[in-house]
């Protein structure tokens, strides 16, 4: 039964981000609101770019998860502006298979932007998946290199408050996004802006505006209005002493 | 949707995982199975990327005229003296396992006790007044930590309750509200990865052709 | 004072590290390049060992399973190549499909179907109707599209935007204390273990 429940949610969740997809395609109106947190990545590169300093990004000792895949987006997005603007983009890896996928996205990016010759591999940077060796390393790159901007997107364990009081402490503007619960409210203290859980995985939809990204967006705001029903009538339900 | 023989291969490794989880047929199960076991030995052989990384980073910035070079000559001492006696000696060797106590060992223990510091600094600075989001924060943050140690008993007797309450409710219900959406986020990401969606870095190649990474 | 070169090796390295809440300088820069070589060395050190064992023994007695993985772990290197840099992509596609399914079958149950059938709760105390209100609030914060945010919903998020900066307030504090009794150990080692000053 729970397998088939399962089934029914994915194949739903497909099924209306298609229809949604189509219906954004068909009308191009922008159907997300408008978000703080990332528009704060805005200002992050421009304030970088103002002072002529670098941006840090870095996506945690996660690996490949869910928050990893949603901040490869944020990472394109930083990559091809960065490009745009003559910003240094500086990436730190705790995870080695991390390490190659990010140096891909950063060079489609600066390819993308026709800076092909401004793309540096050097600054995509492993300090091996060491927590502690990884948080000391990033610590270093912040201090000796002033780094102006710090962006933490991806699934962070204890290194959460770490990294972001590096930041604090090198005088970096910083946003953070986790999905990571008993992260958030670390980032939440000690960062400028924090994406909260699902507010990273809305990045990608909402800085590319991909049809496809939109259309699951959209998709996932109908799963959780359908959670929030079956919410409420099963309580109700089962208040008056009915069970499902 | 453009297939390509990496965007298949994701197409492939994903279906077949997830298949493992919905259905009991034991060719499905065992190549699910292989497949989660060649993913970590990938894994495994990727550590050589970031070794290779490290290398380049630090040879240059050695052959540079960089402020840096005995920093980074004293990185690429160590690494290679250690990975040496690693390969050489092996990992349960006297020398492996005296630096790895005294030195690897402490400066981890160390360097992770910082937090004991850095959870009051930005609990300083994020707890100044700037709306009622802070407000909230500043509260229940302060009533927990009273709850949890003996000055907040003699404050006031109920607050070691008062604090449970706060995690077994408020704490919950938030917690959960933002596990449900993000698991949503998560399926939803990662249902685009399999189908070659995701743009990038895994099956599409929108924005990596002109790097010619089609195959 | 300890003799020991263990503690003593221990000792300088801990007050190195906490040179670092003064300022960054030349030693705490010292320290964090040995420990990131050292870091990096150990987990090449541990996956060659790890590897030698579960892939290139069985493979060259004839596994086929396992040339498999070797051969993609190869083509990892291609990126070294310029001419073939390509065919990395390979391993990492099929890596990344593997990851994502995973992600898939943890997230369909436990965080989002268990989830929403834990809050299916009777309203018969204030306790549950806040966990229950709380929770669909919090879920409502999280709804992007501009229609699905709007009117109630909105008001709604609102309420969610507070119960999770409680949530956060609640966590932290509960944490400190863990966090504080992290040091202990570090003290220990420096004023008893090294100095002995402590009993």
């Amino acid at each position: 039964m729970q397998q088939l429940t399962q089934i029914c949610v994915l194949f739903s969740m497909l099924f209306a981000g298609i229809i949604y997809t189509r219906s954004y395609s068909r009308t191009g109106t922008m159907p997300i609101r408008r978000l703080p947190g990332l528009d704060s990545l805005d200002e992050a590169i421009g304030r970088a770019t103002e002072m002529g300093r670098p941006i840090h990004f870095t996506t945690g000792t996660g690996g490949l998860v869910a928050d990893t895949f949603a901040a490869f987006a944020v990472l394109e997005y930083v990559a091809k502006k960065t490009a745009q603007y003559g910003c240094t983009l500086i990436i730190s890896n705790a995870q080695p298979l991390i390490h190659p996928i990010t140096e891909n996205i950063v060079r489609a990016s600066y390819y993308a932007q026709g800076k092909p010759q401004s793309f540096k591999p050097g600054n995509i940077r492993y300090h091996s998946d060491s927590m502690q060796a990884y948080v000391s390393g990033v610590w270093g790159i912040m201090e000796r290199e002033k780094v102006a901007a710090n962006i933490m997107m991806g699934y962070f364990f204890a290194e959460s408050l770490l990294l972001s009081e590096g930041g604090v402490r090198s005088g970096a503007f910083q946003v953070a996004g986790t999905a990571s619960t008993p992260q958030l409210p670390f980032f939440v203290a000690a960062c400028d802006r924090t994406l909260i859980g699902e507010e990273l995985f809305a990045a990608g939809a909402y800085l590319t505006e991909d049809p496809v990204r939109i259309g699951a967006l959209m998709a996932q705001d109908a799963a959780k209005i359908a959670a929030i029903a079956i919410i409420l009538t099963g309580a109700l339900a089962s208040t008056v002493g009915l069970t499902m | 949707m453009k297939l390509t023989l990496a965007s298949f291969l994701t197409l492939i490794a994903g279906v077949t995982v997830l298949a493992d989880h919905f259905v009991v047929v034991p060719f499905i199960n065992k190549t699910a199975s292989t497949f989660i076991q060649w993913s970590v030995m990938l894994s495994a052989f990727s550590t050589a990327l970031g070794g290779a990384n490290i290398l380049a980073v630090h040879t240059k910035r050695m052959s540079g005229k960089s402020a840096n070079r005995g920093l980074s000559a004293l990185l690429l001492g160590s690494m290679v003296t250690w990975l040496v006696i690693g390969l050489k000696l092996g990992m349960e060797s006297q020398v492996y396992k005296f630096i790895w106590d005294n030195v690897y060992g402490s400066l981890s223990s160390t360097l992770f006790a910082l937090n004991a510091f850095f959870v009051a600094s930005a609990a300083y600075r994020s707890f100044r007044i700037r709306g009622i989001d802070t407000v909230i924060l500043l509260v229940t943050a302060c009533t927990v930590m009273l709850g949890r140690t003996g000055l907040g008993e003699a404050i006031y007797p109920g607050m070691p309750q008062v604090a449970d309450w706060l995690m077994r409710v408020p704490n919950t219900a938030g917690m959960r509200g933002i596990t449900i959406g993000g698991a949503l986020g998560a399926i939803s990401v990662s249902a685009r990865v399999i189908l070659g969606l995701e743009r990038g870095y895994g099956g599409s190649e929108r924005g990596m052709g002109v790097s010619g990474y089609d195959l | 004072m300890s003799r020991d070169p263990g503690i003593w090796t221990a000792a300088l390295l801990t007050i190195v590290v906490w040179s670092y809440l003064f300022k960054q300088n030349i030693l705490f820069q010292a320290v964090e390049h040995l420990f990131v070589g050292i870091a990096a060395a150990h987990a090449m050190t541990v996956a060659f060992t790890n590897l030698r064992d579960t892939c290139l023994g069985p493979a060259l007695m004839g596994d086929w399973a396992m040339t498999v993985p070797l051969l993609g772990g190869l083509l990892l290197y291609a990126r070294f190549l310029p001419k073939i840099s390509h065919l990395s992509r390979i391993p990492l596609a099929f890596v990344m499909g593997t990851a994502a399914a995973v992600v898939i079958r943890g997230s369909l149950g436990p965080s989002f179907i268990q989830q929403v059938a834990g809050t299916i709760i009777p309203l018969t105390s204030p306790d549950n109707v806040i966990l229950v209100v709380g929770t669909v609030t919090t879920i409502a914060y999280f709804l992007f599209g501009r229609k699905s945010r709007s009117g109630m919903m909105d008001h709604a998020a609102r309420l969610g935007r507070y119960i999770m900066m409680a949530a956060f307030g609640a966590a932290y504090g509960n944490t400190v204390m863990m966090r504080m009794s992290l040091l202990i150990p570090r003290i220990r080692l420096v004023f008893g273990d090294w100095l002995g000053l402590l009993p």
